[in-house]
C-alpha cells in the first residue's frame, strides 16, 4: 500500500466507511484502539459543542434528540465556529419547531447580522429553563418573535 | 540551564496571573488560539496583544497540532498561514509539530495518526521539514506521537525513523515522556529500547503530561498533573539530553478549570525542582 492508500484506508476505517483489503488495516479494524479513537473523537466533539452551543445542546437533550443531531451533521472541521454552525443547522433540520427556534436563536447570537427568530412559545420561559438545566415544562402555543442584534444591549428582545 | 514552561491557550486571566509567572517558556498552539472571522481563520488581535504582553517575561514557542506534516496529499496551508501570522507578530524562540497526520485528502480526522515508517513517508516528511526550515528562520522540532493502533511498521524502528529525519534535515526533536509512557503501556515499545536508540543529542525540548487509561489503553488527553513515575523518568533522562532547552508541562485548556490553576502552578514548581536537580 502506498502512503496515500494507507492513510485513506485508516480514514475510512475510523469513519466506519470501509475496511480495506490489507492485512494491517484488517488488524487495525480488530484493535481496541479503534473504538477508543472513535469514542475519543466523538467525546471531544460533544464536549466542545456542549460548551459552544449550550442552549441547543440543552433543548436537544431535553427532547432526547442530541445524538440524532450530532450523527446527522456533515462537518469535520477542527474549528469550533464551523462545527457549531453545522451542528445548529443539523438541529434545525430535525423538524422540531422548538428545537429549530432555539438553534436559530443561537445561530443568530453567533453571527453579525441582525436576525428575526420565530418561536412557538414564550422564549424567555424556554431560555430560562435551558440555562438552568431544568426539565422543560408544558409549553402552550403562544407564538413570539425575537430580534437579535449584536448592537443591542442584551443582544435580543421580543418584538 | 534548562527552562520550565507550560502551554497556554489564551484568554484566561487567572492562568496568566497564577501560572505564567512560574513559566520561563510559554508554548502556544496556533490551532487552539485561532478563530474564524469573516470566513477566514485568524489569530484574533486581542490574543496577539495578550501574547505580546506574555513575551515580555517569557520565551514564546509555537507547538502545532494541525500541520499534518505526514499527510500524503498536502500539509495544511491554513495552519501555516497561522504560523506566518504569529511569526511576523511575535518573537518566537522556536516552533514544533507532531510527527503525524490529522487530515487525509483535506478531510479532518478529528485525531492524529502515525504514518508507517517507510522510505516513502520519510522522504515526504524530510522534504516538508526542509520547506518549513526555509520558510521560518527558526529552529524546527518534531515530536513523536502516541499510537492507539497496532504498530504500522515500515523500514525503520520508531526511534530510527526520528533519527533519520534528524540526520537528513538537521531538525531537532521533542521527547514527550508521557507519549513514550503511553506507547510502552500500550505495548508498542520499551522505554529503554526507544531511549537507547534515539539520538538524544537532538532533543531540544522535553514534554511531560498525564492522561487516562481507557479500556486498557493509555491515552494522551493531557488532562491531569503528572504522575511521580513520569517525573522520575524526567530525572533519569535529563542527564542524557545535553541540548534540551526546556521542559514543558502540557495540559489541554478544558482541563485547566477542573484541575485548578493552583495545582498547575504547583506542578510547574515540581518540574522546576526536578530540572534544577
Amino acid at each position: 500500500m502506498s502512503l496515500a492508500e494507507h492513510q485513506r484506508a485508516m480514514r475510512d476505517l475510523i469513519a466506519g466507511r470501509a475496511i480495506a483489503n490489507d492485512p494491517y488495516i484488517e488488524q487495525a479494524s480488530r484493535a481496541i484502539g479503534l473504538e477508543v479513537t472513535r469514542d475519543t473523537i466523538r467525546g471531544w466533539r460533544v464536549f466542545r459543542l456542549s460548551q459552544s452551543c449550550r442552549l441547543t445542546t440543552a433543548i436537544l437533550r431535553a427532547r432526547g434528540r442530541f445524538d440524532e443531531a450530532l450523527d446527522a451533521m456533515q462537518c469535520s472541521s477542527p474549528f469550533i465556529e464551523e462545527l457549531s454552525r453545522a451542528f445548529l443547522e443539523s438541529a434545525i433540520a430535525l423538524g422540531d419547531e422548538l428545537i429549530a427556534s432555539v438553534a436559530n436563536f443561537e445561530l443568530a447570537l453567533m453571527g453579525d447580522e441582525e436576525t428575526i427568530v420565530d418561536w412557538p412559545c414564550d422564549p424567555y420561559e424556554v431560555l430560562a429553563v435551558l440555562l438552568r438545566d431544568e426539565p422543560l415544562p408544558e409549553l402552550g402555543h403562544a407564538p413570539h418573535r425575537t430580534f437579535v442584534s449584536r448592537s443591542m444591549p442584551g443582544r435580543f428582545r421580543v418584538v | 540551564m534548562i527552562a520550565t514552561g507550560i502551554n497556554y491557550e489564551g484568554r484566561d486571566p487567572r492562568f496568566v496571573e497564577t501560572v505564567l509567572p512560574l513559566a520561563e517558556v510559554v508554548e502556544v498552539t496556533p490551532d487552539a488560539i485561532a478563530t474564524i472571522r469573516d470566513g477566514r481563520i485568524v489569530i484574533p488581535g486581542e490574543t496577539l496583544e495578550e501574547l505580546r504582553a506574555i513575551a515580555r517575561d517569557a520565551r514564546l514557542t509555537i507547538h502545532g497540532v494541525g500541520l499534518s506534516i505526514a499527510s500524503a496529499d498536502a500539509m495544511n496551508e491554513s495552519y501555516l498561514a497561522l504560523v506566518d501570522e504569529l511569526m511576523s507578530s511575535l518573537d518566537v524562540a522556536w516552533h514544533s509539530e507532531h510527527l503525524g497526520y490529522t487530515t487525509v485528502d483535506g478531510e479532518n480526522l478529528g485525531t492524529m495518526l502515525v504514518p508507517p515508517r517507510t522510505e516513502e513517508a520519510l522522504a515526504l516528511i524530510c522534504s516538508r521539514v526542509e520547506t518549513i526550515q526555509r520558510r521560518y528562520a527558526k529552529p524546527f522540532l518534531l515530536e513523536h506521537v502516541v499510537n492507539l493502533f497496532p504498530d504500522p511498521g515500515g523500514d525503520f524502528t520508531a526511534a530510527g525513523f526520528l533519527n533519520e529525519i534528524v540526520r537528513r534535515t538537521g531538525c531537532g526533536l521533542i521527547l514527550d515522556l508521557y507519549n513514550l509512557e503511553c506507547d510502552v503501556h500500550n505495548e508498542l515499545c520499551t522505554s529503554s529500547a526507544f531511549l537507547d536508540e534515539l539520538d538524544l543529542g537532538a532533543v531540544r525540548e522535553i514534554h511531560i503530561a498525564n492522561g487516562t487509561i481507557d479500556r486498557g489503553l493509555r491515552v494522551d488527553v493531557h488532562s491531569r498533573v503528572t504522575r511521580d513515575e513520569t517525573l522520575a523518568m524526567l530525572r533519569d533522562v535529563l542527564p542524557r539530553t545535553p541540548n534540551a532547552g526546556a521542559v514543558i508541562f502540557e495540559m489541554l485548556g478544558p482541563y485547566v478549570g477542573p484541575t485548578g490553576v493552583e495545582a498547575i502552578a504547583n506542578e510547574l514548581r515540581r518540574v522546576r525542582e526536578v530540572v534544577q536537580g
